[in-house]
């Protein structure tokens, strides 16, 4: 990821299935912070991909609380990430 | 829950108690995390007809190598695919790229025409998301230009995943070195970014130091021996024709630098025990004196934007760096940190300065913002020195010396994460890295 997608925060949004797994097509970028547009699409690609290989197989979340994951807003702040 | 790889694949696991809106969305903030390196993959480029088969395959050898390179990128290697793509048209079969992890794809046909020309088409593919990233490319160029048309691929598929600058396909000028350490012979070449197409520039007669390329890549400004004093030349990298600077005779030149138009030249020049800085403007080969210290004032290296120099002075009684208008005026210190600060370079994207440092008996090269905060060390040994900058300014390289009598220099480079730190692989000494632009 580029120095600028690093100090760029974004705000993502997501659906997820009854087995916890993000919703085909439902991903998108709500906003950003501190970035210009291209390092916050680099840094919104970045997430999706974070997104779908971590949810391929379904996140482990309480089936009875469906109810309140099934949307859910995730703001990556990439400040204090580390890289490897 | 604050935990999720950002590059990588881990646990995502989601709290209750993370902030609610009644009837909205959980609302969740990552700020925890590791960002790895990408994983990709390049089967083979497709041969287009008979005469590209080993084209094809240096090719995608030299995408894979450049983008692993980067430390940015992580090759699949081909032994663990499972598709095997036998045709540049034929879809991509996404799980099965998903099944081996990976997240990025090249794919690429190569043509060779019977005029010498060669064609390569390609492609990005997102495995996760299950798109093509933009739309296909295609270059087109000489038979005898695979590595820069391979570096040129590089670039593109670095660029678009990354969101950095291009860098794989430039040169760089450097002084190689030969000969035993108290009798070195020093001369001037220049190679492709990864050590490749090496070629010298100047002879081994004359003792030469701290080339520095223009920002077009066309000229060299160097300091040479030849009169038995330093002095400053101008070399053109096509025709290796040179010429000496008309600095004063009657004092040492060295360290000169380009602006970034290359119509001015920074320098320094001492006299009587005494350095300061000079610019010259080269059309009219006037030079006007920029410092008027009694001290050691030199190094000088001009901001992106032509309008400010950093360079490295002793006048607070330790080396130190400093940052003054070229319009004149009181320079201003920016390091302060514990051990001597010297070779300031700034950064082509202008938010950094690199320089090297000396500090408990070991060199290393750090950068800092141009206001002096936010100091990092990115490298530290026995001798660590003169940092370049590559032309995206992700990348830095600089000169590392081997201690003992046997001690001899060679080029590393480094991300300015502080990752990736990599020798590069040269056959004879090499110092004084000078790195170049993109090529067009």
């Amino acid at each position: 990821m580029s120095s600028a997608a690093l100090s760029t925060i974004v705000v993502v949004e997501m659906e997820l299935t009854r087995d916890g797994k993000p919703v085909a097509n439902s991903i998108k970028m709500l906003g950003f912070e501190g970035g210009d547009e291209i390092s916050a699409e680099r840094a919104f690609e970045t997430a999706l991909r974070a997104i779908q290989g971590c949810g391929a197989q379904g996140f482990e979340l309480p089936k009875d609380q469906f109810a309140t994951w099934r949307r859910v807003e995730l703001t990556f702040n990439p400040e204090k990430m580390r890289v490897r | 829950m604050k935990r999720l790889i950002y590059f990588g694949v881990l646990a995502f696991g989601l709290w209750t108690g993370a902030g609610m809106a009644q009837n909205g969305p959980l609302r969740i903030e990552i700020t925890d995390g590791v960002i790895e390196p990408l994983t990709f993959a390049v089967p083979m480029f497709e041969a287009e007809n008979i005469e590209a088969v080993t084209i094809a395959t240096e090719m995608s050898r030299i995408v894979a190598t450049d983008l692993s390179s980067s430390g940015l990128f992580r090759e699949v290697p081909p032994s663990r695919f499972i598709a095997q793509r036998s045709s540049f048209a034929e879809p991509v079969r996404y799980p099965d790229w998903r099944a081996i992890n990976t997240q990025a794809l090249v794919t690429a046909a190569v043509k060779t025409t019977s005029f010498g020309r060669l064609t390569v088409k390609f492609r990005i593919f997102d495995i996760y998301s299950g798109v093509q990233l933009g739309s296909g490319m295609q270059l087109s160029g000489s038979t005898k230009a695979v590595r820069r048309m391979a570096h040129k691929v590089a670039d593109q598929v670095y660029a678009r995943i990354t969101g950095e600058g291009p860098y794989f396909d430039s040169k760089i000028v450097f002084v190689s070195e030969s000969g035993p350490k108290d009798q070195r012979l020093k001369r001037l070449a220049i190679m492709d970014y990864d050590g490749e197409n090496l070629q010298f520039l100047t002879g081994n007669e004359n003792t030469v130091l701290a080339p520095r390329v223009s920002s077009d890549g066309k000229q060299v400004l160097y300091t040479s021996w030849e009169t038995g004093f330093p002095q400053i030349y101008q070399l053109n990298v096509r025709s290796a024709a040179r010429k000496r600077l008309p600095t004063p005779d009657n004092g040492m030149a060295f360290s000169p630098r380009f602006s970034p138009d290359a119509k001015r030249v920074v320098y320094s020049f001492e006299q009587g025990g005494n350095t300061d800085i000079y610019m010259m403007e080269l059309s009219s080969a006037r030079s006007a004196r920029m410092t008027s210290s009694p001290s050691i004032d030199t190094a000088p290296s001009f901001s992106p934007d032509g309008r400010s120099i950093v360079f490295e002075s002793d006048r607070s009684g330790t080396q130190q760096l400093y940052v003054m208008s070229v319009a004149g005026g009181t320079p201003k210190r920016i390091s302060f940190g514990n051990g001597r600060y010297g070779t300031p370079v700034w950064s082509p994207r202008g938010d950094l300065i690199a320089f090297t440092k000396q500090s408990n008996g070991r060199f290393g090269i750090g950068v800092m913002r141009t206001d002096g905060s936010e100091e990092r060390l990115l490298s530290a040994s026995f001798l660590d020195e003169g940092p370049s900058w590559s032309p995206n300014g992700r990348v830095i390289m600089f000169t590392r010396e081997t201690q003992g009598p046997k001690g001899a220099p060679s080029l590393y480079s480094v991300d300015i994460s502080g990752r990736n730190l990599r020798a590069l692989n040269l056959r004879s000494p090499a110092s004084d890295p000078s790195w170049g632009p993109v090529l067009p």
